[in-house]
């Protein structure tokens, strides 16, 4: 029987810690590739993501249902990585080592791929990273969570604190500097 | 080129919400539509943002399950739900038990400083031994059972090491049928490492016969891009040419 979210976090606050446990399977994956795309380190993106089921755990009793589970995991996941950048004092740069990354993209590739379109691939993976890497911290948010995950302009308003118009303004001011800045690179 | 002027009331919120479909009434959806069969600038953007969005799917994280540091917790300690003040009652009465059978003595003076002994490292004294005990009976008559009980101790621990060295001296001593296995084991063991050392270095030669593929691709491309920009050069070059000497 699958259980949802909700389910599993009145269980988990009951002491059944297998609970929690398939609540961690469950958004392991979504919120290591937040942290990942936020602060753009692969070591560092899963400290994160280990710290954001801790510090859920933690504060799970405390947990009331006000909003969805995924949403409050989503905004302990974004402190964290926003802590991460403020301690960094730096703008992420995301890290691809060229010797590993190539060999095993090209492991990864689809059999009727060609050598060519793994490359092409590859440059535009590249070159995606790099206009992201460009853009103010809070378009970056508001682009990955839109994109990526799929969230209303609401929720990013209420995960960011700010108002549903200051969301659309981040989103169109940062896909503006991804068409300039990919645009260049083409 | 000038970009061309647009006054759609809330623009960009609105192209933003139309993009993605979100947060956008039906009538705002057609109201946009018509807008953008006559706005260049809105329906080019919009095009761009478009392409931006097919680009950005392309970006995928890398695989979190293969390097996940387990996140599962464990179950709590059965001591994590006692209070805390009831964690360190039990501390301190743990503590003063062992004091006791220690037979702790903690002393402090100026000349010495500090001093922490046990009873049972108490140098002999005799003339307070031969007085002491009558009174050290009388005042505490577990010391007697505590003594004996050590001695007891004592005795099951000597015999239990001379059990212990008696049976690693003894000769180990293997049956055929326990030799065969264990060969039997190791050419198993050697046979599967040959197998894997096999399979590790046809995957070794895949790498690289992928990255010599890699590079001749990238190393193409870099020469169609340069024979692009040498003949356009080249084009530049004559045109400026033919400008400069116009044929008579």
């Amino acid at each position: 029987m699958t259980w949802s979210d909700e389910e599993l976090v009145t269980r988990s606050i009951g002491g059944d810690v297998e609970s929690f446990n398939q609540l961690v399977l469950r958004w392991e994956r979504p919120i290591y590739a937040l942290a990942y795309r936020v602060i753009g380190r692969e070591e560092d993106a899963r400290d994160v993501c280990q710290e954001t089921f801790l510090r859920a755990f933690r504060a799970l009793s405390g947990f009331r249902g006000q909003a969805k589970f995924s949403s409050w995991l989503y905004r302990i996941a974004l402190n964290l990585c926003r802590d991460w950048v403020r301690r960094q004092r730096r703008t992420p740069v995301v890290q691809m080592p060229e010797d590993v990354d190539i060999v095993e993209l090209a492991a990864a590739r689809e059999p009727v791929e060609s050598i060519e379109d793994v490359v092409e691939r590859h440059d535009l993976t590249r070159a995606v990273e790099k206009a992201m890497a460009k853009l103010p911290e809070e378009q970056r948010t508001a682009i990955i969570l839109k994109e990526y995950h799929g969230l209303t302009f609401q929720e990013i308003a209420d995960l960011a604190g700010c108002p549903l118009s200051t969301v659309k303004t981040r989103l169109y001011q940062g896909l503006a500097v991804l068409r300039r800045e990919l645009g260049k690179s083409e | 080129m000038a970009e061309q002027h647009c006054i759609y009331p809330d623009r960009e919120s609105v192209l933003v919400a139309y993009l993605y479909g979100d947060d956008i009434a039906t009538v705002d959806r057609v109201t946009f539509d018509t807008h953008i069969a006559t706005c260049e600038r809105c329906r080019t953007e919009l095009a761009d943002f478009r392409d931006v969005r097919s680009n950005l799917a392309q970006w995928a994280a890398p695989e979190a399950a293969r390097a996940h540091k387990s996140t599962v917790v464990t179950p709590a300690r059965w001591w994590a739900a006692v209070p805390v003040w009831a964690q360190v009652a039990a501390a301190m009465l743990v503590l003063g038990v062992s004091a006791s059978i220690a037979n702790l003595d903690v002393h402090y003076d100026r000349a010495n400083g500090l001093s922490v002994r046990t009873g049972w490292s108490k140098p002999a004294a005799p003339s307070i031994a031969a007085v002491a005990p009558v009174a050290d009976t009388n005042a505490t008559p577990w010391r007697a059972d505590l003594a004996a009980l050590q001695k007891q101790l004592r005795e099951e621990m000597r015999v239990k090491s001379a059990t212990v060295v008696a049976s690693a001296a003894a000769p180990v001593t293997m049956s055929d049928a326990d030799v065969r296995r264990v060969r039997l084991m190791l050419d198993e063991s050697e046979q599967k490492q040959r197998s894997e050392f096999a399979a590790k270095l046809v995957e070794l030669q895949k790498d690289v016969y992928v990255q010599q593929q890699y590079d001749i691709a990238r190393v193409y491309k870099a020469l169609g891009l340069m024979s692009t920009n040498t003949s356009a050069e080249m084009a530049s070059q004559r045109k400026a040419i033919s400008l400069a000497f116009p044929p008579k």
